[in-house]
């Protein structure tokens, strides 16, 4: 259903956004629908700056998957260093890959693309910036085109495109989704940035495809990050 | 009323905010990193100071300056940095001074990591620092939660001149909740502190910011107004939920994190017709003892549950008084309770099994 969506994808996909928009899951997502298709995927995290509900906390699931993870090893993949895996390069470097990065949040997280920069600008990349207009700072135009000037700023790269995943975590609906989507779209008019797709909880897949059909592509998403009392 | 999805640690700083904080005095540590994040960019709109000080000893001598000029004032960090706030805490205590402090607690002892505990308990409720006196302490267990006991936080501080300390951990720092909030930060009437140090604007006496007493008589005079205020506290400023403890023959008892473990154990009991229920601390000094005693009259057993070796399960034992045994189950260093596990225990102790 998504196939669409995973086809205009470059081979390197970076998400970056606000902090707590909601990239991990969108990343983790997005790379297994890669995966799905048949593509070597490898799922990067970058995140150096938020040592809780992060991608290296799920690598086994995802191994187990069969998704490619790279994160620091062993013990330091618990530390809160700004330590980052050699094999992230490789992830650049090799053209059969197909590589999904997870960045941390805000400019803060964003600093650690910028060690990447000059090995991406020869390669097939495109830098997505993730939204969640639900969030403290991102719930207006203004403050998310902030947001994404200083994450340019930080990382010396240009962003590509715009991915509206507007939840309010357990409490998300269908105009929760919609709304935030009249929010993104504004971003869009304003920056010229395309939006890329919408990401929403797989139970509002159907209702989000049939409201917002053709105007956007729409990721359903199977949540990973999740709190310990959750099944 | 606007839904906005936040952090616990944002929600700290925007709690404070509505609650007419305009001052943090803090210095950075992981898990509570986002709460300055925030303040540095929220406490500017509301013309409000944020600073980042060299050390955590020089954040708790800010607090007191400020605390001292009547301010609304807080500081967060996790226990490495509580344990150095000690002396100055003991000091705002000792000198009656409102604030509000924050201890997102890590895995400790030492250094630790940076991972979820709850193994600052002693140190939050035994007082912490030298010397007779309490603190109050505070447990939210939601993002919502959290916003709503900053503005009691403070209140209380300034109600009765005394530190609140509210604790949490990693997971409730950095997991997000939806919470409701008012577009608009509404103007706080700040109770009016005649004590604070403001000048002395044509009063007969000048007002001191002392915890110095040199002469006994007066050192103990000055103690047994604190233990006297302490023992109002402690009558009047019990908080805890209940959850399913009606007709519970065992009563599981947990705060923070470790209770939405424990909501989702009682679920699964209740859900088989099960007799358990939840008591959840939300003062953990005073703690709830009350109401601890009232159910040790009607549950057979208590099993506390805990992110340390068993810090809180003593002020169970104390409440429940003998009448009935009081089981713990604990994990540490970081590790949160599995609800399944907690389940096991728990079914133990149900068809009596289980050693007290």
């Amino acid at each position: 259903m998504a196939g669409k969506l995973f086809d205009r994808l470059k081979r390197i996909t970076i998400f970056t956004g606000s902090l707590g928009s909601g990239k991990t899951e969108v990343a983790v997502n997005t790379a297994l629908g890669l995966m799905r298709l048949g593509k070597k995927a490898a799922l990067v995290d970058l995140d150096i700056i938020n040592p809780y509900f992060r991608t290296r906390l799920v690598r086994k699931q995802l191994e187990e998957m069969g998704l490619r993870v790279v994160s620091p090893e062993g013990r330091f993949s618990f530390a809160d260093l700004p330590a980052l895996s050699p094999a992230v390069k490789g992830v650049i470097e090799n053209g059969e890959i197909t590589g999904v990065f997870d960045v941390g949040g805000d400019d803060a997280g964003a600093v650690a693309l910028g060690r990447y920069r000059d090995i991406l600008q020869d390669r097939e990349f495109g830098m997505l910036f993730v939204i969640n207009a639900c969030r403290p700072y991102t719930r207006e135009p203004e403050g998310i085109i902030r947001n994404i000037d200083s994450i340019q700023e930080a990382s010396g790269i240009k962003v590509s495109g715009l991915v509206n995943n507007t939840n309010l975590g357990g409490e998300t609906g269908l105009d929760t989704v919609l709304d935030g989507f009249s929010t993104v779209s504004r971003v869009s008019e304003m920056t010229g940035l395309p939006v890329c797709f919408t990401a929403v909880k797989r139970d509002l897949e159907e209702k989000a495809l049939k409201a917002l059909g053709g105007k956007t592509d729409v990721l359903a998403l199977d949540k990973f990050m999740k709190t310990p009392w959750e099944g | 009323m606007a839904k906005i999805l936040m952090k616990g640690n944002e929600a700290i700083g925007e709690g404070a905010v509505r609650a007419g904080c305009r001052y943090f005095f803090g210095y950075p540590i992981t898990p509570q990193s986002e709460l300055p994040h925030y303040l540095a960019k929220r406490l500017p709109e509301v013309g409000g100071l944020y600073l980042q000080a060299e050390s955590e000893v020089a954040s708790i001598n800010m607090v007191f300056g400020a605390a001292g000029a009547g301010a609304r004032v807080m500081t967060s960090s996790s226990g490495p940095g509580i344990s150095l706030m000690q002396e100055g805490i003991s000091y705002l205590a000792g000198a009656e001074l409102p604030c509000v402090i924050v201890n997102m607690i890590r895995g400790g002892p030492g250094l630790g990591n940076i991972a979820p505990a709850q193994s600052d308990y002693f140190q939050a409720t035994r007082g912490g620092g030298h010397g007779d006196y309490r603190v109050l302490v505070l447990a939210p267990a939601s993002v919502q939660e959290i916003i709503d006991l900053m503005k009691d936080a403070f209140d209380l501080a300034d109600k009765y001149r005394n530190p609140v300390m509210l604790i949490g951990d990693g997971v409730l720092g950095q997991m997000m909740e939806p919470v409701e909030l008012d577009e608009e930060v509404k103007p706080v009437v700040l109770p009016e502190k005649s004590w604070a140090a403001t000048g002395r604007m044509g009063r007969d006496k000048k007002n001191l910011i002392n915890s110095l007493y040199i002469v006994p008589e007066n050192c103990e005079a000055h103690n047994l107004e604190l233990a006297r205020k302490y023992g109002t506290m402690a009558e009047k400023e019990q908080r805890w939920e209940d959850y399913h403890t009606e007709g519970a023959e065992l009563v599981l008892v947990a705060f923070g994190t470790a209770a939405r473990v424990c909501k989702a154990v009682v679920d699964m009991f209740r859900e088989e017709g099960r007799p358990v229920g939840l008591l959840r601390p939300i003062t953990l000094w005073p703690f709830p003892a009350k109401r601890v005693a009232a159910l040790a009259g009607t549950a057979r057993h208590f099993l506390t549950v805990e992110m340390s070796m068993g810090q809180m399960v003593e002020d169970v034992r104390l409440a429940v008084n003998g009448r009935r045994p009081v089981y713990f189950y604990g994990r540490a260093g970081g590790m949160i309770p599995v609800a399944r596990d907690v389940y096991r225990e728990a079914g133990k102790i149900l068809t009596g099994g289980a050693d007290s």
